[in-house]
């Protein structure tokens, strides 16, 4: 799915940096909100609100894979450093053998 | 007394929650924002434009529904208030709310039987606005959840599509 135009300095330490941040955000994110049990006290409405959490946490996590593909695209054009969960570069060599978990 | 309201706490702390996502995902793409505009200064294409929207799409949706939550709530805080206003005079009459529907509490009673049907109707009268209401909030609210979980299915296409 990567579209990405991995020119030359696209893989700039800082958009490295806030997209790792910004994949393991939207993560957590998605965990998050399945934590919650809300009581609306109408079961219609119940059922919509449940439907909508459950959507929700998985477009939190469509967005955590889509920012992880683009961290891979553009690490993948960077050699020498690739970017770890907390944000900093790693000294690995070649292909983006990214941080954090693979979903 | 009837009427569920539901817990009103899980439901403010839910919408809270969202909104507090939605700030979150906000200041994300600020950040994806800002390192794009400086690396596009070094001559670097902007290759994070896709995402910023999506998220961007995403933090709208959270803040709206977490704002719908919160109004809700209040509506249901205040349909109770307004429900549990109407106690004493049930009491007094030996009337109860079943449902939606004020009724004669079973047994006998002391109350003036004419006395004890004018006030009922007098108390579904109040008990209807209240219902009202409340219904026409959970329609709101179901609408919107469907509109907005609708939204939020295309952006998980989106998303996983490259799209």
């Amino acid at each position: 799915m990567t579209d990405g135009s991995p020119g030359a300095g696209a893989a700039d330490p800082a958009i490295l940096r806030a997209l790792t941040t910004a994949r393991s955000a939207t993560r957590a994110m998605s965990d998050e909100l399945l934590t919650h049990l809300p009581d609306l006290g109408d079961l219609p409405t119940q059922r919509a609100l449940d439907a909508w959490v459950e959507q929700a946490a998985d477009t939190l996590r469509a967005l955590s894979e889509a920012l992880e593909e683009r961290l891979l695209d553009l690490g993948s054009t960077r050699t020498g450093q690739h970017a770890l969960d907390d944000g900093s570069l790693s000294g690995a060599t070649g292909s983006a053998s990214r941080a954090g978990d693979h979903r | 007394m009837s009427l569920s309201a539901g817990d009103a706490g899980s439901t403010s702390a839910l919408g809270g929650a969202l909104r507090t996502q939605a700030g979150r995902l906000a200041d994300l793409v600020v950040e994806l924002d800002t390192a794009a505009r400086r690396a596009g200064r070094a001559g670097s294409p902007d290759c994070t434009d896709r995402e910023r929207d999506l998220v961007t799409r995403a933090a709208t949706e959270l803040d709206r529904v977490g704002g719908l939550l919160q109004s809700w709530t209040t509506t249901s805080v205040e349909s109770a208030a307004r429900v549990r206003a109407l106690e004493p005079a049930l009491i007094r009459c030996d009337l109860v709310i079943d449902g939606h529907l004020v009724v004669e509490r079973s047994g006998p009673s002391r109350v003036e039987p004419a006395e004890r049907l004018a006030e009922r109707e007098r108390l579904q009268e109040l008990l209807n606005r209240v219902t009202a209401v409340r219904s026409r909030e959970q329609a709101r609210l179901r609408r919107e959840l469907e509109t907005s979980g609708t939204t939020l299915a295309g952006l998980s296409d989106r998303a996983r599509s490259g799209a």
